[in-house]
């Protein structure tokens, strides 16, 4: 295991590098300038090209490469270029919210979709099922920007239940700042909840036609005993790797929701520094995700030897 | 046997409270401090970023730094000048290249040190350095001093007459900040002001906070627009950028914000005939501008121009853009009625004519060459009205092909002369003529024909107020002659007000001093 360990972490550094490299040569490439947008709509070259300069835009592509994997080599991310302060800070201010938000929706979308998944398979075939698979669909059909704004719509302007956008003031509490994270949470967990429902309904159709399902059956268990002590133990590897997926593609979500929840997180951040074309703040927080991705990857194949004693490394 | 909701278990009531508990809690907690009258919530369409406003023209940075940073004047409603930091309008001599500026005494910074003309100077120095309104007027500077501790004096080497209104903008501005502050490196890192309120806290994309500054002095005379007395009324103003315009008119509807800015005709729309909130419109209109290139390609042809204007339907556009009719205003003059730049002679605006157009469009010699549109659907307003124009002018027999990409591509592109023929954009209310983008050489579309040039010439180095109106009106005629750009109208920027709020300014830059939040 821990020369598996060693290996995987070794083959990190080479996917890193690599996500380094796109993701330089990406902000770079696309158009656009960010003294140009932070000048405004009425400047003229002249003034463009001076910023250029005083932020030192100016030094040539290779250059600023150079300079930039140096700088993640030393675990170094930069200075924003709008937010007068460093990359690493400003991911350190916002990555709470966003791991608050992303772990909120997952748990909503596993406490959600598990046991629908688990009952439209024990009930296959019957009107339950029908019409579980149908909301399942439904769900993951949604977008959640749309999810979001009807959720405002009526929780929020209607029955006043819950704040429209924001994290709240700045000496909100806990508690207070969780009233926040409700909606976005929700927005971002029911597409999820659908994707895991889908799956362990189809993990669980498997294990439920396994010899030692009928087994367990005729020697008289309970039916919850079967289906959740024997049936869904051997369902649920192929479900963490879908909850392992999901986890990791709420961090995209995040991007759309924290923008219609106004919310400042790093989905928030990344937006905002493509649009402004913050070049080290992009170029950071893509290899912050990137990292975080692979590492719950690496994450899920440990696991899978925790609750699986066949898988060995 | 099913258990009947009376006979839940005592655990389960024990949950069922402390969840009712918990949402308690959370529930009416934001509600509650939003219904304070000492906090006003603006919901901003996004962040400032850095709030230094003299490198950058962005009226969003405006609206939040002027509560801070004062100037030496102002504008008044009607575009004229006011004394803000200074004591009276300049002693303006030496055929308008002197200009002796007596400021206003006992003035604190937030740092608690009182402002003299040593603070002014270093000020205005920074300000000829970084602005782009300020390296202008500083090119042609002879000297700058202060003459006593209440009186600066800048010399010029030719006269440069909308200097005065260049030092009243709140944008490329030149405020005035300690000398020691205004000397240091850049960037800006301490932003003490004069203004009736000081900074407390920038957080990027969260919010900025700034609270009551208890030893303000005011300017003295009754409060109209920005000129004259200000004061704070609550203690915090917090801009809390919320970049989705549903979401914001939402916020304001649910009570959390008091104030939307920048609303979409949906989300305005979305506002109207609520109990507790009231629909508004900035008082200077947006100028929704279809610029060309006047340097190289198809449009560097004057009658092709001349084409597309006889082309184009201004109103069809405008209603396109901003929807109802008190939303837009269909006018040729640059500047608005009751303005002293109007001017009502404005040939050739609005016509809508495909037939004169493709005439014209024969007479140019045009052979089919594709015309390039910048557009960016991230300003829904432009996008529509290049949609609109796009129609007309095929229509009329242009081959037009539009290129959507986002705001940051159109700002990079159109500074090359060869990757553009025309961009829609919008252009915010210039109280100084000389500062509307289209008429600077070096702006894209580079507009700068020698009559043109003479005539510019002429209207910055006059410095009578009543002989600059007639050679304004000419500028405004050339503009039509030449047609660099087509002027396609003025919409209005649409906010929403909680309506326990009063005593606001909804001018260019939507002012919250003098502004009360009742209970």
């Amino acid at each position: 295991m821990t020369r598996y360990l060693l290996r995987r972490l070794a083959g990190m550094v080479v996917v890193m590098f690599l996500v380094a490299t796109i993701v330089f040569v990406i902000a770079h490439v696309i158009p656009g300038d960010p003294a140009a947008v932070m000048l405004g709509p009425s400047a003229t070259a002249a003034d463009i090209d001076a910023l250029r300069a005083r932020l030192g835009l100016d030094a040539s592509m290779p250059v600023q490469y150079v300079q930039f994997l140096e700088s993640v080599i030393r675990l170094r991310l930069g200075e924003s270029i709008f937010l007068s302060r460093s990359v690493t800070q400003a991911l350190a201010e916002r990555a709470p919210l966003t791991l608050q938000l992303t772990v909120l929706a997952a748990a909503l979308a596993t406490l959600i979709g598990i046991p629908i998944g688990v009952l439209s398979a024990v009930k296959r075939g019957s009107m339950v099922d029908q019409v579980l698979t149908a909301a399942a669909m439904a769900g993951a059909s949604l977008p959640s920007f749309w999810i979001g704004l009807t959720l405002i719509e009526y929780l929020a302007v209607r029955l006043h239940l819950l704040p429209v956008a924001g994290y709240g003031p700045p000496d909100a509490g806990v508690l207070e700042r969780l009233s926040y994270l409700i909606m976005p949470a929700i927005a971002l967990g029911i597409p999820n909840s659908a994707l895991i429902m889908r799956f362990t309904r189809t993990s669980m159709l498997d294990v439920l036609q396994e010899d030692y399902v009928r087994t367990a059956r005729a020697k008289g268990l309970a039916p919850a005993t079967v289906i959740f002590k024997h049936a869904f133990r051997n369902a649920r590897t192929s479900v963490l790797t879908v909850i392992g997926l999901t986890v990791a593609g709420l961090l995209g979500g995040a991007i759309v929701t924290e923008t219609v929840f106004a919310l400042p997180g790093v989905g928030n951040l990344v937006v905002s520094a493509v649009l402004r074309r913050d070049y080290p703040v992009i170029q950071g927080a893509l290899l912050v995700i990137s990292g975080v991705y692979v590492l719950i990857n690496l994450g899920i194949d440990v696991l899978y030897a925790v609750l699986d004693p066949r898988v060995r490394y | 046997m099913p258990r009947s909701k009376q006979n839940w278990s005592p655990s389960v009531q024990r949950r069922a409270l402390m969840l009712g508990g918990a949402a308690g809690l959370l529930m009416p907690n934001w509600r509650a401090r939003a219904q304070t009258a000492s906090v006003l919530n603006i919901a901003t369409s996004g962040d400032p970023g850095p709030l230094d406003p003299t490198p950058v023209t962005s009226d969003l940075l405006s609206e939040i730094t002027q509560l801070f940073y004062e100037t030496l004047y102002i504008f008044g409603p009607d575009y004229g000048i006011a004394p803000l930091l200074a004591a009276e309008l300049p002693e303006i001599s030496d055929g308008g290249k002197r200009y002796v500026i007596k400021l206003r005494s006992g003035v604190p910074f937030h740092d608690g040190s009182t402002m003299t003309a040593d603070d002014v100077v270093a000020s205005l120095q920074r300000w000829g350095r970084l602005s782009p309104r300020g390296r202008t007027p500083w090119a042609f500077l002879d000297s700058i001093s202060a003459k006593d501790p209440a009186t600066v004096e800048i010399v010029l080497k030719q006269p440069y007459s909308p200097l005065l209104n260049l030092l009243a903008f709140p944008n490329g501005s030149p405020q005035i900040m300690p000398k020691r502050i205004a000397t240091a490196p850049d960037p800006l890192k301490d932003f003490t002001g004069t203004g009736p309120f000081r900074l407390m806290e920038y957080k990027p994309d969260t919010w900025v906070r700034v609270g009551k500054f208890p030893q303000y002095v005011s300017p003295q005379g009754t409060a109209n627009g920005y000129v004259g007395r200000r004061e704070a009324l609550v203690d915090e103003v917090r801009f809390l950028p919320s970049p989705n315009p549903t979401t914001r008119a939402d916020g304001l509807l649910a009570g959390q914000y008091h104030w939307a800015d920048n609303l979409t005709p949906e989300s305005y729309a979305r506002i109207h005939g609520k109990p507790d909130v009231a629909p508004g419109v900035l008082t200077a209109a947006l100028w929704v501008l279809f610029i060309m290139n006047n340097k190289k390609g198809v449009m560097s042809n004057v009658l092709v121009r001349r084409a597309a204007q006889a082309a184009i339907a201004c109103t069809d556009a405008l209603a396109a853009a901003f929807g109802e009719k008190s939303l837009w205003t269909p006018e040729g003059s640059i500047y608005p009625q009751g303005t002293a730049w109007y001017d009502a002679d404005a040939p050739g605006y609005n016509q809508g004519n495909p037939d004169k157009a493709a005439t014209l469009l024969k007479q140019s010699g045009y052979k089919g060459e594709p015309i390039r549109i910048l557009t960016s659907t991230q300003y829904d307003y432009q996008y529509k009205t290049a949609q609109v124009i796009e129609a007309n002018l095929t229509e009329a027999g242009f081959k037009i092909e539009l290129v959507v990409t986002d705001w940051a591509t159109i700002l990079q592109r159109r500074q090359n002369p060869d990757q553009w023929d025309a961009f829609v954009t919008g252009h915010g209310v210039v109280p100084e003529p000389s500062s509307i983008t289209v008429f600077n050489p070096s702006y894209p579309g580079w507009w700068d024909t020698p009559d043109k040039h003479a005539l510019l010439e002429a209207f910055v180095t006059e410095s009578d107020p009543v002989e600059r109106v007639p050679l304004w009106h000419k500028l405004q005629a050339q503009f039509y002659i030449d047609v660099p750009t087509v002027k396609i109208g003025a919409g209005f920027t649409m906010y929403g007000a909680s309506k326990r709020m009063t005593g606001f300014y909804p001018g260019i830059w939507p002012a919250f001093w003098n502004t009360r939040l009742s209970a």
